[in-house]
């Protein structure tokens, strides 16, 4: 195992170059801005000897690559600024938003694998006939939905016409100031039912459909597609003649033989799709006001906050780089031709 | 892939071929329709100026508001403009906006894949490496901070979409690249005396090209969807304009209310998408020779 | 020498692929027998329609191939009639198959052991652990150095010889009647090739297990098989005891194959080659499939296609002119 230790380290260090770099590409981006970082932070009516002050206090009177290093140092160290909106420290901000994020990507993600998977898997068995032109027409058209605006309509039809689900947010008002769900870890719904919240639980359950349905959409479709053309490619292998050949039952080839050779790739575009759904969060959450990192980014970059908006496009390239990680590492664990 | 040889003699074999899948897709009736969908698109997108019944700008705020009706089919917006005319002119804003992203992102990405690919070592890891930064980058919020940065407009949220994507065609085109680099016919032109550029350009190129025109198609659509993205929140097209996504926006405050004004731009936003989609599936499926369909007996 | 009762008897098998340039008669009234313990050498030329025919014995064609035609009897019931089932049951159990490229055959993902035990279990319904021990039984009759150690190994930790080997032992690991073996020795050089028909032979030999032997090599038919059928265009044009058609074949397609294969002793300095290429299976000549290629061939040869007659017991021949071919 030895030589798995080295490639996870080589890895790490990739991602750490990878990382550096976005870094520094975020960074130079918010200072050549046009606006003015001081001026922002100070507020509007403020007075050119404030400006000057603060300027000073940010340390933006220093050389550009003096401010990087700062940066960086501070990065390092957990200090990762102040926002300027809100005027806590970004990591708190972070910490407070981001579970609300991953629950609802996750949701989502679920979803989407839950009908997306087991479609391209019966689609690529039956191929060519009517199931699986269904199939494909389903996975085509569900990527072409605008995800802001399908979670408008679900709006429109679940909530305003039938009255089913409620309109946004994470919890009704009143269960929130009846109920509080204890923080664990930030996910209301593992939180609920870790701390027997019963009332809590299906209200955040119901809140959380209409955004994690507009979110799937299009991570069905994507998931569909690339699981077809995956279980395609395996059942056209040899291996899989001579399994019949074998007398092996047809099911057992499509779900043992076939499908463990099929995960391998899957579980690369199951990352992609996951990455995807990190940018599609975004327009969900700013429809349905999920108080996640999305519409807080949303609100900093309509703010100039560049403090968050550098935060955030760090963090959110971290957790897809980690995930990515993750997904090779299993990869390389489930595949024995890649023992290296 | 089928290749699309270039070189002497080949250019009947290369006819045939390009025939072939001509008529490969016009059979398949989903691919049919989704280019007769598109048709009507680019249509409605030209002559729009002719055939939209009311101006595209302009107020009318007696008619604010309105629910569809056979005056307004589509309802009118805040300020009493028919919403059936911006469409139509927004069609204009979209196609351009799709194709704009596409070309630009397969200028810049498809020749950096096949350098990459062909010339290997330091190069190539250069190259990839700043490929792979820009693709853990979530390309949504790094597009926004671009277009935030330029000033929203749609120009700019085209440029800044471009520069999230061209990273794509780069690891297409380098994985093409990399499996062409071995056949024989790059080491005949070698031992010809092709320059590396020329066995670039005059053979790697055209040979990538099956993979990227299917995924530039397919991207058409998913470029619409991001523009019109940017532009509801807000970093894309400004009003006046009638672009559609900015239009969604826009009827987002009053969807409980009036619910056509977000509804029917979002409509075809997704016809279109999938239009190209479809478009591109079936592209793919005539381009590759083993997916072909079996002809009954 | 032989029975009366053949194990498998293939009448007049048509087969047909739909593709997309056209129809392709893929098979064109294949017909033979085999008997209980021989070994059957079907042998032609890359596209003559060999493997189709295995894969139609076992009903394992593609998606675009029909059966349109003919009868496959084992032991006198006809596999064409039965249900996919009832096939399944068969496979592996009845009538093994083994492939060409053991290295792409066996599934990569899971160990030898647990391919073979899984078809144990299958056919025997017996537990793991009894399939293990008649496992580690099926390695050790193929001569597997290792067979605990084969058994915990993943495909690509096997050399070619030993990959060929575990499809061997779990082809054999129910004791089937029959035993196809396609082009087994295609993919692994000779001295391994040797080996392995020899171990082959002698399990057949102990096992009582028939085997169809498919190849384009005449040398190995010449050393492994009792009968052969001889395979051009998707019929079989001669037939008959190995020896006796080695000897003094009769169809000008075999004698042309036996020709072309260079002996030390001819002093003809160019090699001998059959004119010509294998038909266009879509559009097919008319008259004999042979024809355009025949050095002999006459007017009818061009109209009607031959039929197959006994020309001597258990010696069939396809060819108008089989008369003055004996006697050349």
């Amino acid at each position: 195992m030895g030589s798995l230790k080295r490639y996870v380290v080589k890895r790490l260090l990739q991602t750490l170059v990878i990382l550096i770099g976005i870094s520094a590409i975020t960074f130079f981006l918010s200072r050549v801005a046009p606006s003015d970082p001081a001026a922002l932070w100070v507020g509007l009516h403020a007075r050119a000897e404030q400006i000057e002050k603060a300027r000073k206090e940010l340390g933006l009177d220093k050389p550009l690559h003096i401010q990087y290093l700062i940066y960086m140092r501070d990065l390092i160290g957990g200090r990762w600024g102040t926002s300027y909106r809100t005027r806590r420290p970004v990591i708190e901000d972070i910490i407070n938003y981001l579970p609300a994020s991953m629950e609802l990507a996750i949701a989502g993600q679920i979803i989407a694998s839950l009908v997306g998977i087991p479609l391209g898997v019966i689609a690529a068995s039956k191929k060519d006939k009517k199931i699986d032109h269904a199939s494909r027409l389903f996975g085509i058209l569900t990527v072409s939905i605008p995800s802001f605006w399908i979670a408008l309509m679900l709006q429109i039809f679940f909530s305003r016409t039938l009255g089913l689900l409620p309109l946004e947010g994470r919890l009704s008002s009143n269960v929130a100031r009846m109920n509080p769900i204890e923080r664990v870890t930030g996910f209301y719904l593992v939180d609920s039912l870790l701390t027997g919240n019963f009332v809590a639980f299906p209200d955040a359950l119901l809140h959380i459909i209409l955004p994690a349905l507009a979110l799937a959409s299009y991570s069905m479709g994507l998931s569909l597609r690339m699981t077809r053309s995956t279980m395609i490619e395996v059942l056209r292998e040899k291996y899989i003649v001579t399994a019949r050949a074998f007398g092996i039952p047809e099911n057992t080839i499509k779900f043992r033989y076939a499908l463990k050779n099929a995960i391998i790739p899957t579980l690369t575009v199951l990352g992609i799709v996951f990455g995807w759904s990190l940018t599609g969060v975004f327009l969900v959450e700013v429809v349905f006001n999920w108080p996640g990192l999305g519409t807080y980014t949303w609100r900093a970059i309509l703010a100039v906050d560049y403090p968050v908006i550098v935060a955030v496009s760090i963090i959110a390239a971290l957790i897809i780089v980690i995930i990515n990680l993750i997904l090779d590492l299993t990869q390389v664990y489930l595949d024995p031709r890649v023992r290296l | 892939m089928t290749t699309l040889f270039k070189g002497s003699g080949e250019k009947e074999a290369r006819f045939r071929e390009i025939r072939l899948i001509m008529y490969q897709i016009t059979r398949n009736p989903l691919t049919l329709t989704s280019l007769i969908i598109l048709g009507a698109v680019v249509f409605m997108a030209i002559f729009a100026p002719w055939i939209s019944p009311y101006p595209v700008y302009g107020y009318n705020l007696e008619e604010k508001y309105e629910p569809p009706s056979l005056e307004h089919p589509f309802g009118t917006d805040y300020l009493g403009r028919d919403i059936l005319s911006r469409v139509m002119f927004g069609a204009r804003l979209s196609l351009l906006a799709g194709v704009a992203i596409v070309v630009i992102s397969v200028a810049i990405g498809w020749p950096l894949g096949v350098i990459a690919g062909y010339r290997g070592g330091i190069i190539e890891d250069v190259i990839m490496r700043i490929t792979d930064m820009f693709l853990a980058f979530p390309s949504l919020v790094l597009a926004l901070v671009i277009a935030f940065l330029l000033g929203p407009s749609l120009i700019n949220s085209m440029i800044a979409i471009s520069v999230t994507w061209w990273p794509w065609y780069t690891r297409l085109a380098r994985a093409d690249t990399a499996s062409l680099k071995q056949r024989a016919f790059v080491e005949a032109s070698r031992a010809v005396g092709l320059s590396d550029l020329g066995i670039m350009f005059r053979h790697i190129l055209p040979n990538t090209v099956a993979p990227i025109i299917v995924q530039a198609t397919m991207d058409l659509g998913t470029a619409i969807l991001a523009e019109a993205g940017l532009s509801f929140l807000g970093l894309g097209a400004q009003a006046p304009e009638p672009e559609w996504g900015l239009m969604i926006s826009g009827g987002r405050s009053v969807i409980l209310s009036a619910w056509w004004y977000a509804t029917f731009p979002g409509i075809f936003i997704f016809i279109t998408a999938a239009a190209f989609n479809l478009l591109g599936d079936g592209l793919r499926e005539a381009l590759d020779p083993r997916l072909r369909r079996i002809r009954g007996a | 020498m032989v029975d009366t009762n053949p194990l498998l008897t293939i009448e007049d098998l048509k087969m047909h692929f739909d593709t997309y340039d056209g129809v392709v008669e893929a098979l064109d009234g294949v017909t033979f027998e085999m008997y209980e313990g021989e070994t059957f050498g079907l042998v032609g030329e890359t596209g003559c329609g060999k493997t189709v025919t295995a894969l139609s014995i076992l009903k394992l064609l593609p998606e675009n191939g029909r059966i349109i035609g003919g009868k496959i009897l084992l032991r006198g019931e006809n596999l064409l009639e039965k249900s996919e089932d009832e096939m399944r049951r068969l496979r592996g159990e009845k009538i093994s198959m083994i492939f060409q490229d053991p290295s792409v055959s066996l599934n990569p993902v899971f160990t030898a052991g647990e391919q073979i035990t899984r078809v144990i279990m299958i056919h025997q319904h017996v537990d793991k652990s009894e399939a293990e021990g008649r496992a580690i039984e099926a390695f050790k009759l193929v001569a597997l150095p290792e067979p605990e150690k084969t058994l915990k190994s993943y495909p690509h930790e096997l050399s070619g010889g030993m990959q060929q080997r575990v499809m061997i032992a779990m082809a054999l690991s129910s004791n089937p009647d029959l035993l196809i073996a396609d082009e087994p020795t295609s993919s692994v050089d000779v001295t391994i090739q040797a080996q392995i028909l020899k171990r082959l032979h002698e399990i057949k030999n102990q096992r009582s297990v028939a085997v169809l032997l498919i190849t384009h090599n005449m040398g190995i038919v010449a050393e492994t098989c009792d009968r052969v059928g001889v395979m051009y265009a998707g019929s079989v044009v001669e037939r008959g005891f190995v020896r006796k058609i080695l000897k003094k074949p009769y169809h000008p397609y075999t004698k042309g194959l036996l020709a072309a294969i260079p002996k030390p002793e001819t002093r003809r300095k160019r090699l001998f080659v059959i004119k010509g290429f294998i038909p266009d299976l879509i559009n097919r000549p008319p008259g004999c499939s042979f024809h355009p290629r025949c050095p002999y061939a006459k007017g009818i040869c061009r109209e009607k296609k031959p039929i197959t007659e006994e020309v001597e017991p258990d010696r069939y021949v396809a060819c108008h002119f089989v008369g003055e071919m004996m006697a050349t």
